[in-house]
């Protein structure tokens, strides 16, 4: 595509640079700074870390690893145009960026007219600078994750920003598409701020075919949901092999606000991901799902974190991972409730499908809880196909590799189904009977 | 006569290295119904489970021809295929896989040729009505939250969209009511044409009041020791098994003396 690349360490001109390309205000390129410095300033997470235990980042030379210079335009791949336009109907908006920049938008004139903002970073920032603001003064560092969040956050170029006004309900999905196309490393930064009462559906997709040298991400997203606003966020990974992406995801859900999360991850070599959503209000309701399905050599590691900051709060997960060949999942899942989040409730459930002898599942489920008045379960499995059901499915007359196609189908369908716009279910649902199928099993 | 639908022969199996069966003699021509009764742990799941095939049964010797062909050299998927239907006993569940879409795969599997979506939905809708299920129950997941009856009705569902050559029905009619026996024989004898092979293995005659059976073992033992007509069922169901116990535990003795 003619990127030039950056081989040699980024510094603060490269800050500034991205900074003064995207036209951003003074606080953003603060924001930035201050971002690079954390970056630069904390070591990369040793294998001996909690956190890092089961995916080692230590040979990574992160330092130097920079976004494609910006001033580079790359082009919409052909191939990303047909995943776009395949289905691109009951779709609300689709943008879509190519190693950092954005390659094509489309909104639908209902939506716009509604007063939704769903653009680019550069475009969202001048025309929303202070919920944005507000938004990134509001973000924290994990500090297990510190040093990759802060990578993203000081590199993120392109970057998808929603804002749903107040009292908007949204009945049209939405969907980003970030890929990579000749860039080493690709930082997706996607902020979503839902006001008082408002309610959207977002898909936001990480896709690119194989990649046939190693591509590295990071990537941030930020969830914003005020009073009484419902959001529907499903996050699907499906990068090539070569690709290996990290992900931190943050969900702070106000007063009577419900979220809705639905992670899939299919793609990459290797990929992490924290997903958190934080109860700081009561009444507020988070569902967090995920599907997995791992084969070859992937390596896969999800932490959720249910973080009940205050009482009359619920969320529940269900994490479920199927995995054949050599693949790997881990799976850690904590259940924060702090003193005085009286009357919370917190469930937790982790399943893993086990295809093949050399696959390998971990779950690790954690309580923190202080509170002594809450409701909270957790539970955990891992199992092989159980060959009562294969039998059962035989005698049928399905051939054995139909037979156990149907029950990792089956095995994940329930969490798709939790996908309630049926364009996005559908996209989500073919890719993973997709990979699914082209498996020998 | 013409040649047999099922052949058994000699047939003795094993489970995890224990002989259940030894030594079983069974032949079912087409449009027969048969009825294998006997106590529990007698064999006839053990039976059922190893005409479909089942992993676990070991056959350690004799034969099974099905139409001819060795079955007992077949794949599950290829008994199936060759029109050997199970309706069994315990039906699991498919979570997350709906009676519509397992059915759709299982009738392309059996057929190779797929039925159009209208025509499928149709015949599955028959038959749900004709087993007095709700059409809903398309949508739900294979026996998942189904009732003990919900399950043996839904085989019977199966039954009617695979249309088999020979149905075992493994215990068909426990966790029926007297109303599900009635609706689930009726619907049998419905799908059964006059060339299908039929084996009602059951604890009791209710169901053999609905489904007549032309020809009536009695196993004990892992082996058939009694066959007859109807009227030994009427037999078994005023007296009992352990008459047949007695008779059988004598011929056994005067077989050792004279051996």
């Amino acid at each position: 595509m003619g990127n030039t690349l950056m081989t040699s360490p980024a510094g603060l001109d490269l800050i500034d640079g991205i900074s003064r390309h995207l036209n951003e205000p003074e606080w953003a390129c603060t924001f930035r700074r201050e971002a690079w410095r954390r970056f630069m300033e904390t070591p990369i997470p040793s294998p001996k870390h909690e956190h890092w235990r089961r995916t080692d980042i230590s040979h990574l030379n992160l330092d130097s690893l920079a976004p494609s210079v910006p001033g580079s335009s790359p082009a919409l791949p052909a191939w990303l145009e047909d995943v776009i336009r395949g289905r691109s109907r009951r779709i609300g908006g689709t943008l879509a960026f190519s190693d950092g920049a954005p390659v094509y938008n489309h909104i639908a004139d209902s939506v716009r007219r509604s007063g939704v903002l769903f653009a680019d970073w550069a475009e969202a920032i001048q025309r929303h600078p202070d919920a944005i603001r507000r938004a990134l003064e509001g973000a924290d560092y994990d500090p297990a994750d510190e040093k990759l969040t802060a990578m993203a956050r000081a590199y993120a170029t392109g970057g998808a920003v929603l804002i749903v006004p107040r009292g908007v309900k949204v009945t049209l999905p939405l969907r980003t598409f970030f890929t990579v196309d000749g860039a080493r490393a690709v930082f997706p930064h996607t902020l979503v701020i839902l006001e008082e009462g408002s309610r959207v559906t977002l898909l936001d997709g990480m896709l690119s075919p194989d990649l046939s040298t190693p591509v590295f991400g990071s990537g941030v997203a930020d969830l914003i949901l005020g009073e009484g606003a419902e959001l529907t966020y499903v996050l699907f990974q499906q990068w090539g092999r070569g690709m290996e992406y990290f992900h931190h995801q943050r969900a702070v859900l106000g007063r009577d606000s419900h979220l809705t999360t639905i992670t899939v991850a299919l793609g990459a070599s290797v990929s992490k991901a924290t997903i958190e959503s934080v109860l700081c209000s009561p009444g507020a309701v988070s569902d967090m799902l995920g599907v997995v399905f791992g084969d070859g050599d992937q390596h896969f590691d999800h932490h959720t974190v249910q973080m009940h900051m205050v009482g009359n709060t619920t969320s529940d997960l269900l994490f479920k991972v199927a995995l054949d060949e050599r693949s790997y999942s881990a799976y850690s899942g904590l259940i924060r409730i702090d003193l005085g989040a009286q009357r919370a409730n917190a469930y937790q459930r982790n399943e893993n499908l086990v295809l093949s002898r050399h696959a390998h599942a971990e779950t690790l489920p954690n309580l923190e809880i202080e509170a002594n008045d809450v409701r909270c379960t957790h539970g955990a499995t891992v199992a092989p196909v159980d060959p009562e059901q294969i039998f059962y499915l035989m005698s049928r007359g399905l051939a054995p590799r139909d037979a156990k196609r149907l029950i990792v189908e089956g095995f994940l369908q329930p969490v798709l189904d939790r996908i309630s716009a049926k364009s996005l279910r559908d996209m989500v649902s073919e890719k993973v009977d997709q990979k699914i199928a082209s498996r020998r099993l | 006569m013409s040649q047999p639908l099922l052949e058994i022969r000699d047939l003795h199996v094993a489970v995890d290295g224990k002989p259940i069966l030894k030594g079983v003699n069974l032949t079912i021509h087409r449009g027969e119904i048969h009825a294998l009764m006997g106590r529990n742990g007698s064999g006839k799941s053990t039976l059922a489970a190893t005409l479909m095939g089942h992993p676990r049964y070991e056959v350690t010797r004799g034969e099974v021809l099905f139409e001819g062909q060795n079955v007992l050299e077949m794949e599950v998927d290829e008994r199936a295929r060759a029109g050997i239907f199970l309706a069994f006993q315990y039906p699991v569940a498919i979570p997350g896989v709906s009676v519509a879409n397992f059915l759709r795969s299982a009738l392309k599997s059996l057929h190779g040729e797929e039925m159009s979506a209208r025509e499928f939905r149709n015949a599955l809708k028959a038959e749900f009505k004709a087993l007095h299920m709700p059409d809903g129950f398309a949508s739900r997941y294979v026996n998942e939250g189904f009732s003990g009856g919900e399950k043996k009705r839904l085989e019977i569902v199966q039954m009617g969209m695979i249309k088999p050559k020979l149905a075992i029905l493994d215990e068909t009619d426990s966790g029926l009511d007297i109303d599900g026996v009635r609706i689930v024989s009726e619907n049998v004898n419905r799908i059964a044409s006059e060339d299908t092979g039929v084996l009602v293995i059951t604890h009791y005659q209710r169901i053999l009041r609905y489904i007549r059976p032309h020809f009536v073992h009695v196993m004990v033992g892992g082996r058939v020791v009694r066959s007859g007509d109807e009227s030994l069922a009427h037999e078994l169901e005023q007296r009992g098994y352990d008459w047949i116990l007695q008779e059988v535990g004598a011929e056994e003795k005067t077989l050792q003396e004279v051996g």
